[in-house]
């Protein structure tokens, strides 16, 4: 039991932080006695038993905003990570399947996008479609699709020459069904790995995007906009303002980078 | 005389690979009839599997025909197809990798009836594992939770789950052990028996064939050389290449002592195919004639093989 813990320890820390995480966007925010986007006299405040992280320079409570930020944050880089990991797996499944002019095709696009970093192609799609969550939902997600298209793609041109392929097509399912219901299950494992590793990534790149004043911005409590609101005070010792968004933002994509890792070590070893 | 079930005719099967062409399957004809076991043997690579492949459409043929119930299927649509695989089903030969391995075996027998709409409740179900001789401890499992043999089983099961009229079996004993094996075989009989199917038996291993099947077909880079009932060709092979492959099997009598036959060189590639016998060059009876398209000799009682010596006899 106690080797079971220590050989797992990286997963179940990934998970603990991400759990805590989780409770803080869910509760947080009913138990905050301010309201994130609500000005104030108090600007500047220290950190103090009322402002327990400090205020900024409109004498918003940085916890307040932390608090709601997480939950802005998670809920993106969730969406993010699922709808990619979704769309990326069945357009792989598809093209590694039949193969063919289409995956050539397909493939030489994926190795275009793969191209550019994430998230620069995530910048340019959000500077194209503007500023709003959904949009940079979008942006994020399409740079993310890639990776698992090309994932998914390679597992399955495995897995379609295994006789129980064959099986199922000779049983009588449509094709639909043996790339579905039979093949893209059994090609998961990698890509939900690399889906903890996109919900770290997206995380970073909506907070970074926000930081350079593209999708969600100012006055939005977002962790990447109160990191840019508190770099411009970080030589006249205001370290509160980044601080703290900037500890949160870390532990998260720390957390789901923990428990990548460790579900690779988890799935290697079954 | 019945109509036959299964009539191939005049199958070709050539796959490009680069410049070249792999004549796989070359002129192949032959029936199955209904509640037959019919054997195809032949060492690994002559064609045997990529003639199963192209029977239940695997594998689309280059030409031929393949008349099912008298329908050529090579010409149906997916979805027509699909509605003719219900009567026409394949055990495969790996158990390890023929099963879905997220699939419980409640789920791997049930498809097969809920994909035609045949599925009512878990009694068919539990009547196809006691047919193989499993129960319904095993209904949850998934195939790791399985032995080769039960994962065998199943596999036959599967492919019996909608009374096919019709059975492929891609050497369904190869990947078994010997007591397995026998077992396995008396199964596949007595479920020939009990819904009157037809086998098309593939397999390289002649000793089962002797024990499952009516009649063989003996096959060689890509075409049929030798075909009659199984008595026939086990006790009074004609084509030099049936002797030599029967001569292989071991006797497990270690007072029996016989000559065993022996061909010269190897297989030729099914790359660059010469007319004539397969065998020319390799049997010590080549003649001019061997280099010339050989017709089947009739020797009786439908048996026929493909070779100079089996004339000379009829």
């Amino acid at each position: 039991m106690l080797r079971m813990l220590l050989r797992h320890f990286t997963l179940l820390l990934g998970s603990a932080i991400l759990m805590g995480f989780i409770a803080v966007a869910w509760v947080g925010p009913d138990q905050m006695k301010y309201e994130p986007e609500k000005v104030s006299r108090n600007t500047y405040e220290k950190p103090s038993p009322e402002y327990r992280f400090g205020t900024d320079k409109f004498g918003r409570d940085i916890l307040t905003r932390v608090v709601y930020a997480t939950r802005l944050d998670l809920r993106i880089a969730m969406t993010v990570a699922v709808v990619s990991f979704v769309v990326g797996s069945v357009i792989g499944a598809i093209v590694g399947y039949y193969g063919g002019r289409l995956d050539s095709i397909l493939m030489r696009g994926v190795d275009i996008l793969f191209a550019f970093p994430a998230f620069l192609l995530a910048m340019v799609i959000t500077g194209v479609l503007g500023d709003s969550e959904k949009n940079v939902i979008t942006a994020v997600t399409i740079a993310y699709i890639p990776y698992f298209v090309r994932l998914t793609r390679g597992q399955m041109l495995t897995v379609r020459t295994l006789q129980y392929a064959d099986a199922a097509i000779s049983i009588g399912n449509p094709s639909w069904r043996v790339i579905l219901i039979h093949l893209l299950p059994n090609t998961l494992t990698p890509s939900l790995i690399q889906m903890s590793m996109v919900a770290g990534w997206a995380i970073l790149d909506t907070a970074g995007l926000a930081f350079l004043g593209l999708g969600i911005t100012s006055p939005t409590a977002e962790w990447g906009v109160m990191i840019s609101d508190g770099a411009q005070r970080i030589t006249t010792g205001e370290w509160w303002m980044w601080l703290y968004p900037g500890a949160a933002l870390v532990l998260a994509a720390f957390a789901f980078n923990l428990i990548g890792d460790g579900l690779r070590n988890l799935l290697r070893l079954q | 005389m019945t109509e036959p079930i299964l009539q191939i005719e005049h199958l070709v099967k050539h796959f490009r690979e680069g410049r070249h062409t792999i004549h796989a399957v070359n002129d192949v004809s032959f029936e199955v009839y209904p509640g037959e076991a019919v054997a195809l043997v032949g060492e690994s690579g002559c064609g045997k599997s990529t003639t199963a492949q192209c029977i239940i459409r695997l594998q689309k043929p280059t030409s031929g025909r393949i008349l099912f119930n008298g329908e050529d299927i090579t010409l149906l649509s997916a979805r027509q197809m699909r509605q003719r695989r219900r009567s026409l089903q394949m055990v495969y030969q790996d158990p390890n990798e023929s099963l879905n391995p997220q699939f419980s075996v409640r789920r791997t027998l049930r498809e097969p009836l809920a994909l035609y709409g045949l599925y009512q409740n878990k009694t068919q179900i539990l009547a196809a594992l006691h047919r193989v001789n499993l129960d319904q401890n095993h209904l949850g499992r998934r195939p790791h939770q399985l032995s080769g043999g039960q994962k065998q089983r199943v596999g036959m099961a599967r492919a019996m789950m909608t009374q096919p009229q019709f059975v492929v079996l891609d050497e369904p004993t190869s990947s078994l052990d010997m007591s397995l094996r026998l077992q396995t075989l008396n199964l596949l009989r007595e479920l020939q028996r009990e819904f009157n199917m037809a086998y098309l038996f593939i397999s390289h291993d002649l000793s089962t064939v002797r024990h499952l099947c009516d009649r063989v077909l003996v096959m060689y880079l890509g075409r049929i050389v030798e075909a009659g009932r199984v008595e026939d060709v086990f006790n009074h092979p004609r084509h030099v290449y049936t002797q030599a492959l029967l001569s292989a099997i071991p006797i497990p009598d270690p007072t029996v002592h016989r000559q065993r036959l022996l061909l010269a060189g190897e297989t030729p590639s099914a790359r660059q195919l010469k007319p004539g016998c397969g065998l020319q060059n390799r049997c010590p009876h080549t003649t001019a004639e061997c280099r010339l398209p050989v017709p089947f000799y009739p020797v009786g009682n439908g048996h026929v093989a493909a070779c100079r010596l089996a004339k000379e006899e009829a």
